[in-house]
């Protein structure tokens, strides 16, 4: 595989949960992920070898992901402005061990590790089994709305005490 | 299990590694088994990964590469870098619906070998 250009550097991807597989052919290629703190990544596979898989990852906003889904984004697009400014490129062994994590600018990716410049999703999401308990909705309401739509939840029996933690996080399925 | 269905000696096609015969045609958990027992471990296990991707017609299964090459550059080095076609006996397993866009799942049978009887067509 090519040699990067970055920085090694030790991360810890054991706390990330998959949402999706966002493009999957005999297993993934483009997967959302979000991390324990709960910022959401893609996780870009863009090379292999005998031993290992080679990803990009990197932080994304929601509303750009939701772009991306809605074919108003490219991935190129996402990639050339991760929220952070860098990737991680990470190696994948057989046995899913993470290692060669490197910080990597977005400038110094080769050609062959981005999308095309058109690269607009044409695939089809695979949420995961988890995904349901993972999955939050963004509302936006107006203020007059607010006291009806706080009636209706109080009457299903939906604590509106857990509104405010509920919609503080979007997803874009 | 999905539902599967004798694939009545249809034509198919598959994407394949034009120099390396033995890597070809197998099914995912076959080729690597220590990912079954890490995905059933972690309660995950998809018994699509016994089974070989196909599609309907060629033009299908080129139309669905041209799109990955497109995000996926290296997309050759990890599914295959040519078409091999074949026609799939009823002897030979089971498939499930074609979807859409032409792919399907073939669960073979156990003497089934399709390196036998599919055979590169074209180069990607």
């Amino acid at each position: 595989m090519k040699q990067l250009e970055g920085f090694n550097i030790q991360f810890d991807f054991s706390n990330f949960k998959k949402i999706a597989d966002l493009v999957y052919f005999d297993g993934p290629f483009l997967s959302h992920y979000v991390s324990g703190k709960g910022d959401d990544y893609l996780f870009y596979w863009v090379d292999k070898d005998e031993n290992d898989n080679r990803w990009l990852v990197f932080r994304v906003s929601l509303a750009d992901l939701q772009k991306y889904i809605g074919k108003d984004l490219t991935l190129r697009e996402l990639m050339e402005h991760p929220n952070d400014g860098y990737l991680y490129s990470v190696d994948i062994d057989n046995d899913v061990h993470y290692h060669n994590v490197k910080l990597v600018q977005p400038s110094a990716l080769p050609e062959e590790y981005k999308p095309d410049i058109d690269s607009y999703y044409e695939f089809e999401p695979i949420p995961t089994l988890e995904a349901n308990e993972l999955m939050t909705y963004e509302l936006t309401i107006p203020y007059k709305e607010r006291r009806h739509l706080e009636e209706l939840l109080l009457k299903i029996g939906f604590p509106v005490s857990a509104l405010k933690k509920v919609v503080t996080r979007a997803a874009v399925f | 299990m999905p539902t599967l269905f004798k694939p009545n000696n249809m034509r198919a096609c598959r994407f394949a590694f034009a120099l390396s015969n033995q890597q070809n045609h197998i099914p995912q958990y076959v080729h690597n088994p220590k990912r079954l027992l890490q995905d059933l471990g972690k309660g995950k296990a998809d018994t699509s990964f016994l089974a070989l991707s196909c599609f309907a017609t060629n033009s299908q299964a080129e139309f669905f590469f041209s799109n990955l090459q497109k995000t996926f550059k290296n997309v050759k080095n990890s599914i295959g870098d040519a078409l091999a076609e074949g026609i799939l006996a009823d002897e030979d397993g089971l498939k499930t619906i074609t979807s859409p866009n032409g792919h399907f799942d073939f669960y073979e049978y156990e003497q089934c070998d399709l390196n036998k009887s599919f055979k590169i067509t074209k180069r990607l």
